[in-house]
């Protein structure tokens, strides 16, 4: 009989708290067949159950521990994600207590050879990153969870998997014996040593690399802003590089690579790690007392699954692959794949989709490991050089960016950033592209507008925006406003959620047709942010990249934009499912 | 003089550390010499030249402890 850890994990900033196994309907003699069950209740199995939900599935969460993840772990989240969570409600959650930040530098035998700062906007209504620790994330999506009524079975471990083409049966052990339970979707989110995908017998391609790195969050009294340091070749460390971050709750975290020739068992000696805690910061002249919270041993990988899709088993986050954290590439390629895969497969439930859309969550998530992989490689070469020949050369880069500008932007660390589906075979090219000189592209993420920046009260393009397809109609016209709200009408009947939008710039006549919203542009900071001045229309998909977009006098047509998002052709003879009230 | 755009520098980079590994630890110095010296045939500027190999020659001083901590 599985049994969990039940002693709290001891945290100084954050109390965990023990949920109880619950007896499950399975074990009181019914039998209900389930849509959807995420195997996982991490940050991203959380996060692809609230966006399941928001899109209109009915997931269950099942979960081996009684209590979220021990330590802070992923610390730094990047606008993106923010924006992502935005769209399932948890963003303003997630930002209380955070730290936001937008700056780095980089340090070589005491000369600064490095500084950066991720540029930023008015437009932008979160900061480049948000540092919160991982626990205190997961906290935030639990709490959003059980608000939308959302099943959480603890202390429940997967220890059996049969699955064909109509859906999947698991054999689950608890506290109180096994049970089986059937459903006709499993989204495996259960981390890098994913149960389901040893059960399935997949196996990662790709490369280990041999270096290690510990990370050390202690408890230390330091003010000091928020942002990333970088100390290449330390006196305590020669030859290695050094990351220190500040987290929120008076804690700080040291990152530094481990020597070849120190075990991983001698590098979490308590010893060696309070020594070189100090030794950095004698180094960086910080004479005061701390304390060790947290440690762990970390080692960066470009290793996949060839696909993330297997029949009626969806991989996601590090189940799906392992990829180098450097410029925070963990947990926020997680959020994006479940933010991916979520209104797909919620679409797939409802009878609005094509099947064959599940393999668009491969093509365009594998497209975006593979780009995080060559963007990594290059500064995962930098900090854990593999060869002599890199040792050689990242020292001579060092040495001349001390006195000379032109190699210091090899040193540029490449934050994780959002990927543009420009390939997708989701994405509509209309032929007024070339009208376009800004804006977002096809496929690429929506661009959030902040409407009045000069108000007390920020208004915001986002705002606006709700569950399912976004259709945004720039310009007043009256035609296109009609046969765009034709077009909704049609995919509504038809069991699609979609939302009509009309944009109203300055030059704009106030159109007397009714939509789902109507923004007030009146400084014309959205017409131009999204480069349509003569009007036209933008459509979204419910992750909110962009479907298509088209000037005015274009033929295609919100409909066939759409369907073709859901892998369609034709409409829908499916008995339209609209999400539960409680679900919108 | 025109200077090497950032990617060309990027690749540069890769390309002298891989022919470092392939050449070996006993042969990376003479290696290092031979491209110098075509380098310096080719760029043509011997005032510069010598120049460069001043400043290259040059140790990196350990700066006092860094105030790394004001961002």
């Amino acid at each position: 009989m599985h049994q969990p850890e039940l002693t709290p994990q001891r945290s100084s900033y954050f109390s965990y708290q023990i949920h109880p196994f619950a007896k499950p309907p399975e074990m009181q003699g019914s039998a209900p067949r389930h849509t959807v069950v995420v195997v996982g209740a991490g940050p991203n199995g959380l996060l692809v159950a609230l966006d399941l939900a928001r899109n209109g599935a009915r997931p269950i969460v099942i979960e081996a521990e009684a209590q979220i993840c021990g330590g802070s772990r992923a610390v730094a989240f990047t606008r993106r994600t923010l924006e992502i969570f935005e769209q399932v409600g948890a963003s303003d959650a997630l930002l209380e207590g955070a730290l936001l930040w937008d700056k780095g530098r980089s340090f070589y035998r005491g000369h600064m050879v490095h500084a950066l700062q991720i540029p930023g906007s008015v437009d932008d209504r979160f900061a480049p990153m948000t540092n919160q620790p991982q626990n205190v994330m997961e906290k935030v999506l639990l709490e959003r969870a059980a608000a939308m009524g959302i099943e959480v079975r603890w202390q429940t471990r997967v220890v059996g998997l049969e699955s064909d083409e109509s859906g999947v049966q698991l054999k689950l052990d608890t506290p109180e014996g096994e049970y089986t339970l059937a459903c006709d979707w499993l989204v495996a989110c259960d981390g890098a040593r994913s149960a389901i995908r040893r059960m399935q017998n997949l196996r990662f391609e790709g490369r280990a690399y041999t270096g290690r790195f510990a990370i050390i969050d202690f408890r230390v009294p330091l003010d000091a802003p928020t942002g990333r340091r970088c100390y290449f070749d330390p006196p305590w460390l020669p030859g290695y590089a050094v990351l220190l971050h500040k987290a929120p709750y008076g804690i700080w975290r040291l990152d530094y690579q481990v020597p070849d020739d120190v075990s991983d068992e001698e590098a979490l000696e308590p010893s060696r790690l309070r020594a070189h805690v100090q030794a950095h910061l004698d180094y960086i002249g910080a004479n005061i007392d701390w304390e060790i919270e947290w440690v762990t041993l970390y080692k960066p990988n470009t290793l996949s699954l060839a696909r993330y899709n297997h029949g009626r088993v969806l991989y996601c986050g590090d189940a799906a692959h392992l990829l180098p954290v450097f410029g925070v590439r963990g947990v926020n390629t997680g959020v994006q794949d479940g933010n991916n895969l979520s209104w797909k497969l919620a679409s797939v439930i409802r009878g609005i989709a094509s099947p064959a859309i599940l393999d668009t969550y491969t093509d365009e998530r594998l497209a975006d490991a593979q780009q995080i992989c060559f963007e990594a490689a290059r500064s995962t070469r930098m900090m854990t050089p593999p060869s002599r020949g890199f040792r050689i050369l990242r020292d001579a880069v060092l040495q001349l960016s001390v006195r000379n500008e032109f190699t210091r932007p090899l040193l540029h660390w490449r934050t994780s950033r959002p990927i543009d589906y420009a390939d997708s075979a989701l994405t509509t090219v209309d032929a007024s592209e070339t009208h376009f000189k800004a804006g977002p592209r096809p496929g690429a993420p929506a661009r959030n507008v902040c409407i009045n920046p000069d108000a007390d009260s920020r208004a915001w393009l986002f705002d606006a925006f709700g569950p399912g397809f976004q259709v945004l109609v720039f310009g007043g016209r009256d035609a296109a406003i009609q046969t765009a709200s034709a077009d909704v009408a049609a995919l509504r009947a038809e069991g699609v959620t979609v939302r009509l939008i009309l944009i109203h710039g300055p030059q704009d006549r106030p159109s007397a047709r009714s939509a789902d919203a109507v923004v007030s542009d009146p400084l014309g900071r959205i017409v131009s942010a999204w480069g349509i001045p003569g009007g036209g229309v933008y459509v979204l998909r419910p992750d909110q990249h962009v479907a298509a977009r088209w000037t005015g006098d274009a033929h295609t047509r919100v409909a066939q934009v759409v369907r073709k998002a859901l892998c369609r052709t034709a409409p829908s003879t499916t008995e339209s499912r609209q999400p539960s009230e409680a679900l919108a | 003089m025109s200077t090497l755009p950032q990617s060309d520098l990027e690749d540069i980079y890769d390309e002298l550390a891989e022919a470092i590994d392939r050449v070996g630890q006993d042969q990376e110095t003479v290696f290092l010499a031979k491209l110098a010296l075509a380098l310096a045939h080719h760029l043509g500027d011997r005032a510069l030249i010598s120049s460069l190999i001043r400043d290259c020659e040059a140790p990196v001083s350990e700066a006092q402890a860094p105030d790394t901590l004001s961002l």
